[in-house]
Order: structure tokens, then sequence, then C-alpha cells
């Protein structure tokens, strides 16, 4: 438990400097705004407080919000994601009493499964942002169309990270 | 208080996700300026409405301080505009105007009106206190009222031009030809102008203006239309029946005419009497 709350904890400072350094600038075709901090929230194992959690999100999303200059929207939208993930989990996967110690990735849930988890969560965070950051539901069609091309670039990358990063300590779960 | 705390510990998990949302949504309402107008235009349509109501009637309380301003305005500009000297060349040069300021106004208000006597009077809510005195002309943007004949303090009374002893020089625009405007007595809204020749080309619709000779009032002045005329018994001049652009019975606001020279003048036309 203890070397998973140094992981999650580890992953956070690199993906939040990854985001707010590089993938914030990354804007493609001028529609599809690819994030990658909500994997910090979402690789947190299913055992943890989920009050905490959530309020945890609050905290990473208000971190981005503070490093684009958009106060609120990021903190929103993860919060909604923390709170989302805890039923997803649930729907996803039978936990048992080890199960919830470790990591949520590839490993445990399976990659079709985790698959999924990334993308449904992913969308429900970027639909919300994205709608704010619209000013509502006016537009929706193109809202719509980058937030799903969103997703996509996104869970591509969270992939990439993992793959690229986190495995290589899967040896500490 | 049990069950609340029992209501708290079900849904503390959505309560909280509440909770960080509203928090959230508060920064964003409070940071993000075109969030904020989005909010702000969706209770504008509310708002504006109700705002553009209260304003309307708050407006009706202010109408007398608005008129005020925008006579005292008035006032400023007609004096500048009698101060305008003629040019009839435009090469000509105007030395100085300082000279040519010979008409002071003033504003008063209407606070009692007759139409139906042989003498009409008009009161005005000014008096000596406010610079008035006798001898001062009364006008409106449209024509001629009267002329002031007695003062208060505070109060001024004027006779109406529907009064048998008003008398005033008039002008017919078209033909240039004057003449000598009062009232018969008939109508509140005639006035006849006698004195015109009978081979004067006379129509109806012609403007009828103030006279050059007048001591009252500018020169030029509105005074209203000609309506009917006919050729008087001894044939050889003509009474033209003017109608008034001015309905007296209306009267709200009035101008206070001060002509400057107007002792001069008079003066000078006694010492012609004398000799």
């Amino acid at each position: 438990m203890k070397s998973n709350t140094f992981i999650i904890i580890l992953n956070l400072l690199i993906i939040l400097l990854l985001q707010i350094f590089i993938i914030n600038n990354i804007l493609i075709f001028n529609r599809i705004h690819p994030y990658l901090y909500m994997l910090s929230i979402l690789m947190v194992p299913a055992g943890y407080n989920r009050n905490l959690v959530m309020v945890l999100a609050f905290a990473i999303g208000f971190i981005i919000d503070i490093f684009s200059f958009t106060y609120g929207m990021h903190a929103a939208a993860s919060v909604l994601l923390a709170f989302v993930r805890y039923y997803a989990l649930n729907f996803l996967h039978e936990f048992d009493e080890e199960d919830k110690k470790r990591l949520v990735g590839f490993k445990l849930l399976g990659s079709r499964v985790y698959l999924i988890y990334l993308l449904s969560l992913t969308f429900f965070h970027h639909l919300l942002l994205f709608i704010i950051e619209a000013g509502g539901m006016r537009d929706f069609h193109r809202t719509i169309f980058s937030v799903i091309l969103s997703v996509i670039f996104s869970c591509f990358l969270m992939i990439i990270y993992e793959l690229a990063i986190l495995f290589k300590r899967s040896d500490l779960q | 208080m049990f069950r609340l705390f029992l209501f708290l510990k079900k849904y503390h998990y959505f309560l909280l996700f509440i909770a960080l949302q509203f928090i959230a949504f508060l920064f964003i309402y409070q940071f993000m300026s075109y969030q904020r107008s989005l909010v702000f235009s969706g209770f504008q349509n509310f708002t504006g409405n109700i705002y553009s109501k209260i304003s309307n009637v708050k407006m009706y309380f202010r109408l007398r301080s608005i008129n005020d301003s925008l006579l005292a305005e008035n006032v400023r500009l007609r004096e500048l505009v009698y101060a305008v000297p003629k040019i009839d060349r435009p090469d000509s040069f105007v030395k100085d105007t300082q000279n040519n300021i010979k008409f002071k106004l003033k504003f008063a208000y209407v606070v009692n009106n007759t139409i139906n006597r042989k003498n009409n009077i008009i009161v005005l809510n000014r008096g000596k206190l406010d610079g008035i005195h006798n001898q001062m002309g009364v006008i409106t943007d449209k024509g001629i009222v009267g002329i002031v004949t007695h003062t208060s303090d505070h109060f001024a009374l004027v006779m109406s031009v529907l009064s048998e002893e008003f008398r005033v020089s008039a002008k017919i625009v078209e033909s240039g030809e004057i003449g000598s405007l009062s009232w018969d007595g008939k109508s509140p809204e005639n006035m006849v102008l006698k004195d015109i020749p009978n081979q004067v080309k006379v129509l109806r619709k012609h403007q009828v203006v103030v006279g050059p000779y007048s001591r009252f009032f500018p020169e030029n002045t509105p005074v209203g239309i000609i309506k009917d005329f006919n050729i008087s018994s001894n044939n050889s001049l003509i009474e033209v029946k003017v109608k008034l652009h001015n309905k007296i019975r209306n009267l709200q606001s009035v101008y206070l005419i001060d002509n400057m020279k107007a002792l001069e003048q008079a003066e000078l036309e006694k010492n012609a009497d004398e000799k």
C-alpha cells in the first residue's frame, strides 16, 4: 500500500510536468486537445478512500487550471471523473481484497476492460470539460466532435505513457 | 439529527461530489469572463426588462429636471442664434460679435393661462428675483406668446397675444409685406394682420413672422400661417387671417426675451415724438 502511494505521487509529479509543459501546448487541427493528467486519478487503486480520491482529483484539476488559466474547468471535469470512476470500477471488475490494493492498469483489468475503462471515463471528463469551455450546449455538434477526437488522442497518450513508464515499475505492485 | 447523520453517511459521496463541483463552477464563474458573460446574458433578458421598466418610471419623475436642463441649453443656443449677424454678402467681414448680443433669454413655466377673456393673461413661475422685468417678450419654439406687463417677486404676468391691446408688427415671408398683427377677440387660434396693401399678392399657407420694427421680439420669430384673407370695406387694404403656430391653451414652457437695446430704442422714439 505504501509503495503504491509512492508510485502514485511520483507518477503524479511526472504526469503534471508532462501535461503542463508539453501536452498543454498540443493542439491538433485547432480542435483536438489531448490530456494526460487523468491517468494519475485513473491509476489509483480501487481500495483507496473514494472521498479522498475525489478531493485529490479536484486538487489535480485545479493545479492544471492554474497553469492553463482556466480556473475551475479542469477541477470540475476531474471531480466528475473521480465520481464516475468509483461506479465504473465496481461495474467493470469484481474486486477481491487483494485486487483493491493494486494499481488500476492493464495488468489488473486486462487490456480489453481497461481500454473500455479509459475510453469511457475520459469521455465523461472531456465531455464536461469541452461543454464548459464552449459555454454550454451551443454549437454542440462541434463540441462533441472535438470531444470524441480528443478522447482518442488522450487515451492514446495515456496508453503510451503507461507502457513506457508504469510497467517498468510493475514489480513494485 | 440521527436521521440527518444517516442521510449524510449514506450520501456523503454524492454530496461531496456536488460540493466540489459547486466550488469548481464558482471558480469558473468568478474567473472566466466568457463563461460569466454567458451566465449574465442569460439573466440579462430577464433583468434587463425589469430594469428598463424601472428606469422608465424613474425617468418620468426626472422629466422636470431634464426639461429644465434642455430649456436652459435652448436659451443659450437661442441667444447665440440671435447674436449671429445677418450676412448679406458671403465675403463680408464680421468684426466683433460681442456687440451683437442684443437679446438675453430666460425660460419659465406657465402657471396659469386664460383664453376666454377679451384681454387674456398668462402667469409665469418667475418674477423679479429671477431677473424678469416688464416689457420682455415671451415666445416658445413655435412662435410668439405675449409681453410681460407686471412682475412680482416670484411671478410674472404676461399680456397674451390673445388680447385686444396687443399689437406687433408682422411680416409675410414670401412677399416681405409688413403689417400690424392683433387679435379680433373671436378665436384663440387666429389673429388678424391688417394694413396690407391691396396690390400685394397674398396666398394661403404663406408664413407670417415678426417684423423688423418690434421692440419685444427678435425679427423673424415665427407667428403663424395665412389661413384666409378678405378685402376690407375701403377696398385698398387686405385683412389677413393668420392661424397661430402656438396653441396658447396648451402652453407649458416659454422663453422670455430681454431686448438689451429696447430702452435705447424707446428713448430715441420718445425724443422723436417730442420734437
